[in-house]
């Protein structure tokens, strides 16, 4: 022995050494310290993890892998050949890392390497170096070399990683360079040394399976051992008539298979489920058969990952088809029902036909899996694919589902679920207008029809099916059918109210808000605006969007945007633009409605927020289109924002900004010295911006019918009549105030031809002007003419006027400094301030008011009452801006506040929550 | 716009049907006489409806008059027969029930007696007179009994009592609405509004009561104030105080929006609240989509979109409205008057010389009479205007204040406040 741990110094002999102690080391001492054999462990599955991600991984792979993994029988081994097997099995990490040019990782194991380097020759006493390790260095010199050269794409970290990497390796390998030489020159002979000890391996592999791990190519090389293996106790059953299995020895078989739930491969859920769906076919009764299906379910519910990646379409496939099969067996045998908890003894034979009994599933869970699954396959899809075409035919399959699952639950009264379910089955149908569900209810009554035709013959398909199945080891497609009895009605909105009011009368909180935000939005499509802002505001849910989860404040968002957009159709132009203030006003509109991922300049976000992102994505056939969104926040901000301009120009008042971003996008046009004719939606509304404000309205009615998101809109041509009558409308107003002081009188007939609208609307709209935005004129109607006063005030007077209001501001000063002092102010102040939370609308209006007589009288008290209003709302939507706030959130605080205000002007149910609000 | 609907029934616009879901039944006997008298309705239509109202009362024998007027026949049927007995039998239990504390109460020296603490006057009570709170519970009992039979005014007496007595809380509220109730149908309006008042402060105090039961309260105060406020003689200002309040008026949005109806009325006529004008505006315009009608609809082309002559229009739907309209229909003259008014004077603030002419069409007056109702104006100082008869035009005077104006008006409040402050200034050093 001692002579061999002694020749272990010469690097050339060590691979012989490693295999050759490793057999005897069996049997030798059991000092396997159990330090080392977790390390071990861990290092294989770190292997494995790595492997999982690059399937080619090197064949020297195979020699780090057979150590032990968690499997009961350990073999002993000395402590120096576990020191070698790790440094091996590390080694194999680092080329797997390589593969996929993971520096940062190669970087680590690196280091971990080198430790375990000093380790072994501590522990082997000496300073001998293994031949593995020569060759490894080798290999990441030449793949450092390579990597330098070609430059490939790499993460900021990685990149880092490897400048390090190339620094630290070329002084590491100072010291090797001899050992280095001396490889390289004779590669060949190290290949003939690496042959020889995977035979024994195998060798090893076949007389104790048990130590197959997890690793793929492993599976892959012992395929034919482990199958082998695997089948003993399937084939006994397999090969035994159906006639004489036994209840018992179905059940057995069921729980082995439930039991080894979880710790099993991929492989292995693959038998399961040929071995439950054989054992469906030779079941005794309906009770197990119900029991077998369940868990073909579960068992295929565990292949993937649900946050990771989406169930594959024949998984989704068998999972629906079971459902229904469960579905069936569940409707003929009424005995049956199913529980949340898992039964608490083994039932030993099938109960007698017609007892009732519990059997463990929930079908509302595997409904909502199901659905969730489809929907994370959508979002993986190319939309513009056929695939995605096809995938979205199933969404019928799911509805037939959830119908059959809701009638069932609906019989059990398990009213918990049924809401859960219709909640679900909403959320199908909530964003789909008429045509579109029409044209779903035609495809999925059609394949209803089909799969009833095809019912004689049935039987017999699916038995082949079975066969298929076990001959070809599942891979093949099942084509799901809906069943015949398969109805939906002819009226969508009917139907979504009929579910949404099972959710109301069972659902909780959460799901009651989602039906509501669902309905509201359905509403909305159909172009029902004020029902559907009167719900939303009923429900009072724009109180509580902060302490929503992230999907409701998606659809939330969602709602809002409709709400917005069918505003807009309906030509309520300031309600439209409270809308969708809120979501344009942060330029995160994709974020906050989950219609792709926006990068940011300044913040990074973490994997795991990308991720997070990623799975809150609504699938594209739910996108509302953001080109249409945008023309109809901005011209809506335009039709309100230029008469505003145009006010501000004629007197000059404090400044009063509608819309923020149309502000920011009409001076980022203004600083271009060259505009060009325009191209997207924002130059054209930029270039109608510009036409507005001169009160050319033909011409801004022209930008924005080059639009080409009008051909959205099923009612065009309303729409765009409403558009130019609006246009006419603000142009006027715009002309007025811009211009009207440059005349001393203005004819009402020639406003009239300017503007192509009758006399009786240029005669309400011009007194509005002088009533309400105290235009200075007035109609002379024997000559039909505006007679405009403006007076420009002289030089003195102008000056005068500037004094009083330094006087008049040096008084307000004087009292703010006074109350500070004896603190009266802030009790004044939030006072003022609560009232104007309680009563907004009137403190609102005394703004407004104040607001106007600042402009036209002065800054007496009204003038200070609205600064003062001006001031409490710059904090509120300051108090907004909180970037840690994350997603939605500071979004949500901000609409919050501007949405209170909005609301005390022009809703009719907040009140009702101030009074709730005052009472708390 | 509404003008070029067609001529819209009456009934289009009646809001009995609305008003009656938020009356006490008896309340409702009013509308349909008054219905039934202007004959809007087919009258066996109104007799079958006060039939099928006074079912679920006790008032046997109003009920079988309206039977058999309704089937032109002298029979009593068997059902209200045997109704009446047990109403009759019911209502004499009950008195015997209560006769003791009717006996207290009928001597007026023992009513004195009684303090303002109802605890101790329960206890007192108990001890001399043997009246225990079975006793008190059976005079609430025995006054909705007598409400139910009609014998209203007994009923409010009791009522009165009862509430002087009742400690419960519930049953306090009940009693004055059922006194209120009584009180109208008395037609005896001055308790009748202090009653509401006294409502509207215990409806108030009550904020734990459910949101929904809250808001139903406060629509039947409204509904209910309603008859008293348009006979009482103040009762317009307090409607406008009334409705007008944050709460109410959310209320009114939320439920019962056809009370804008009366409330514009109410700040149409009432020239002394110009300052509720712009809350009646901000409403009606809200509200346009939920509920319109010829006087919502008046206001709105009036003060929101200035388009008169929809408002001209409207005025003279209102007209009819106004006349079908069992509050309103007092006060029609004074709503057409103060109506044009308003058309009036909101053209004339924005027009710098108007003819005559067009004006009495606008009016609806020959032109003598509409430069007699100019004058009449001017001279009240109402309006700053001359009439040029030559020309056959009034010409309104500059509003607009000149720079010296101007100048005067934004220093004119500094003064005050200047000393305000030194006051205030004198007064904390005078303190420290």
């Amino acid at each position: 022995m001692a002579s061999k741990f002694w020749a272990a110094a010469s690097s050339e002999e060590s691979e012989e050494e490693v295999t050759s102690s490793s057999e005897e080391s069996s049997s030798a001492s059991d000092d396997g310290s159990s330090s080392g054999s977790d390390s071990d462990s861990s290092s294989s599955s770190s292997s494995s993890s790595g492997s999982s991600q690059k399937k080619g991984a090197s064949r020297f792979l195979m020699g780090s892998s057979d150590s032990e993994s968690e499997d009961e029988r350990r073999v002993v081994r000395s402590s120096k050949d576990k020191a070698h097997d790790e440094l091996r099995a590390t080694c194999g990490d680092i080329k797997n890392k390589m593969h996929i040019n993971d520096w940062a990782a190669i970087q680590t194991l690196f280091d971990k390497l080198n430790k375990q380097m000093e380790r072994t020759q501590k522990l082997t006493q000496s300073l001998g170096v293994p031949r593995a390790y020569i060759r490894m260095m080798c290999e990441l010199e030449d793949f450092l070399n390579k990597t330098l050269a070609e430059k490939p794409k790499l993460s900021p970290t990685n990149t880092r990683a490897l400048t390090r990497m190339k620094q630290t390796l070329r002084k590491h390998n100072a010291a090797f360079v001899e050992q280095m030489q001396i490889f390289r020159e004779n590669p060949v002979y190290e290949t003939e040394e690496e042959e020889a000890p995977s035979p024994s391996e195998s060798e090893r592999g076949d007389e104790s399976e048990r130590e197959l791990n997890t690793e793929e190519e492993e599976e892959a090389k012992f395929k034919q051992v482990r199958t082998g293996v695997v089948q003993r106790p399937k084939d006994k059953i397999l090969s035994m008539d159906p006639k004489e299995i036994t209840y018992e020895m179905v059940q057995k078989k069921l729980g082995e298979i439930a039991m080894a739930r979880g710790k099993t491969t991929r492989v292995d859920r693959q038998e399961h489920i040929e071995m439950l769906t054989y054992l469906a076919g030779v079941t005794k009764g309906p009770v197990q058969k119900v029991e077998i299906l369940i868990n073909v379910i579960t068992v295929t519910f565990d292949m993937n990952q649900p946050t990771q990646n989406a169930m594959t379409v024949p998984n989704w496939n068998r999972c629906a088809q079971t459902m229904f099969d469960i579905m069936a067996l569940l409707s003929d045998n009424r005995q049956i029902s199913l529980t949340d908890s898992p039964p608490e003894e083994e039932r030993q034979e099938e109960p007698e036909a017609g007892a009732p009994t519990l059997v463990w599933g929930n079908l509302g869970a595997f409904l909502e899996r199901l659905d969730d699954e489809w929907n994370g396959s959508l979002k993986t899809l190319d939309p513009h694919a056929n695939e995605y075409m096809d995938r979205l035919k199933d969404e019928a399959v799911l509805l037939a589902l959830a119908q059959k699952v809701s009638e069932y639950l609906e019989a059990q009264g398990e009213l918990a679920k049924l809401a859960g379910v219709a909640l679900k089955r909403i959320q199908h149908f909530y964003y789909k207008t008429d045509v579109v569900y029409s044209a779903m209810r035609k495809l999925a009554l059609q394949q209803a029809q089909e799969s009833a035709q095809a019912q004689e013959p049935a039987p017999a398909a699916e038995a082949e099916v079975m066969d298929g199945e076990e001959v070809e080891g599942a891979t093949e497609l099942i084509v799901v059918k809906i069943p015949a009895d398969f109805t939906l009605p002819e009226s969508c909105a009917e139907l979504v109210e009929q579910l949404a009011r099972v959710v109301y009368q069972h659902g909780n909180d959460n799901q009651k808000g989602a039906a509501m935000l669902c309905t509201v939005y359905f509403r909305c499509i159909r172009d029902d605006f004020y029902g559907g802002r009167d719900m939303l505001l009923m429900s009072r849910i724009q109180d509580q969007t902060s302490q929503l989860d992230a999907k409701m404040q998606v659809l939330f968002n969602r709602t809002i945007a409709q709400l917005g957009l069918s505003a807009f159709r309906a030509g309520l132009i300031y309600e439209c633009h409270q809308c969708l203030m809120d979501l344009y006003g942060t330029g995160r509109v994709k974020e906050l409605l989950a219609q792709g991922i926006q990068q940011h300049r300044f913040q990074e976000k973490t994997p795991e927020q990308e991720a997070a992102e990623r799975r809150r994505q609504v699938p594209f056939h739910m996108h509302i289109n953001l080109e249409l969104l945008e023309s109809t926040y901005l011209i809506s901000a335009m039709l309100l924002e230029v008469p505003a301009m145009a006010t501000l120009q004629s007197s000059d008042g404090r400044k009063r900004i509608i819309s923020k971003p149309l502000r920011r996008l009409m001076d980022n046009y203004d600083r271009q010295s060259f505009t060009g004719p325009p191209e997207n939606v924002r130059d054209h509304v930029m270039a109608a911006v510009r036409s507005l404000s001169t009160g050319d309205w033909r011409r801004a009615y022209q930008y924005a019918t080059a639009l080409t998101c009008w051909n959205l809109l099923p009612q065009k041509e309303a729409v765009l009549g409403m558009l130019r009558s609006k246009m006419q409308e603000e142009g006027l107003r715009t002309y007025m105030l811009a211009y009207g002081r440059f005349y001393s009188s203005l004819s009402i007939a020639q406003l009239c031809d300017m503007f192509e609208l009758p006399e009786r609307k240029v005669h309400a709209v011009v007194s509005r002007l002088i009533a309400d935005d105290g235009l200075p004129a007035s109609h002379d109607q024997p000559t039909g003419t505006v007679v405009v006063h403006h007076v420009e005030p002289t030089r003195l007077q102008t000056l005068a006027g500037t004094f009083s209001d330094k006087a008049s501001l040096l008084v307000d000063l004087n009292e703010r400094a006074l109350a500070m002092r004896t603190g009266a102010l802030h009790a004044d102040e939030d006072d003022g301030d609560g009232r104007r939370g309680q009563d907004g609308a009137q403190g609102g209006r005394r703004t407004r008011m104040g607001g106007r007589l600042g402009g036209a009288g002065g800054f007496g008290r009204g003038g200070r009452g609205g600064r003062g209003g001006g001031r409490y709302g710059d904090r509120e939507r300051g108090s907004g801006f909180m970037p840690e706030s994350g997603f939605g959130g500071g979004v949500f605080g901000r609409g919050r506040g501007r949405r209170q205000n909005t609301q005390r002007d022009d809703s009719n149910m907040t009140q009702l929550g101030f009074a709730a609000r005052r009472r708390a | 716009m509404a003008a070029g609907e067609g001529t819209p029934s009456p009934s289009t616009y009646d809001l009995t049907p609305l008003v009656a879901k938020h009356l006490d039944r008896h309340l409702v006997f009013p509308l349909l006489e008054f219905l039934g008298s202007k004959g809007l309705y087919d009258a066996a239509d109104i007799e079958a409806a006060k039939l099928q109202l006074i079912e679920k009362t006790n008032m046997v024998d109003y009920a079988v008059d309206i039977y058999q007027q309704l089937n032109q026949t002298d029979e009593v049927p068997e059902s209200l027969r045997a109704r009446r007995g047990e109403v009759v039998a019911r209502l004499k239990a009950l008195e015997s029930a209560v006769r003791p504390i009717t006996e207290f109460l009928s001597n007026e020296d023992n009513i004195k007696l009684l303090k303002q603490d109802k605890t101790q006057n329960a206890t007192f009570l108990q001890r001399e007179f043997g009246i225990g709170p079975e006793q008190v519970d059976a005079l609430y009992h025995f006054a909705k009994w007598n409400f139910e039979c009609g014998n209203y005014s007994a009923a409010a007496e009791y009522l009165y009592h009862y509430r002087t007595l009742s400690t419960h809380p519930e049953r306090t509220i009940a009693s004055l609405w059922g006194k209120v109730a009584a009180d109208v149908l008395l037609q005896d309006f001055g308790p009748a509004m202090d009653d509401i008042l006294k409502l509207k402060e215990m409806l108030d105090v009550d904020t734990f009561a459910p949101v929904a039961k809250q808001l139903q309260q406060k629509a039947w105060l409204m509904h209910w104030s309603l008859f008293v406020f348009f006979n009482h003689e103040n009762g317009l200002n307090a409607l406008i105080d009334l409705f007008m309040q944050e709460r109410y008026l959310s209320a009114i949005q939320l439920t019962s929006q056809h009370l804008l109806r009366y409330l514009a009325v109410a700040v149409v006529v009432n020239k002394r609240r110009r300052n509720v004008l712009n809350d009646l505006k901000r409403v009606v315009a809200q509200e346009a989509y939920e509920y319109s009608d010829p006087i919502t609809e008046f206001v709105r082309c009036l003060f929101v979109d200035y388009d008169f002559e929809g408002a001209q229009a409207q005025l003279a739907k209102c007209e009819e409205v106004l006349d079908h309209d069992f509050f309103l229909v007092a006060a029609k003259d004074a709503f057409m008057e103060a109506g044009r008014q308003f058309l009036f004077e909101n053209y004339c603030r924005i027009h710098q010389a108007i003819s005559i002419r067009s004006l009495s069409e606008k009016l609806g007056m020959d032109e003598e009479g509409t430069e007699k109702w100019i004058v009449n104006l001017v001279r009240n100082a109402r309006l700053n205007a001359k009439i040029d008869s030559k020309a056959g035009t009034v010409v309104m005077q500059s509003q607009s204040l000149g720079a010296y104006e101007q100048l005067v008006e934004r220093a004119r409040g500094l003064g005050l406040r200047t000393l305000d402050l030194s006051n205030a200034v004198f007064g904390a050093m005078r303190a420290a």
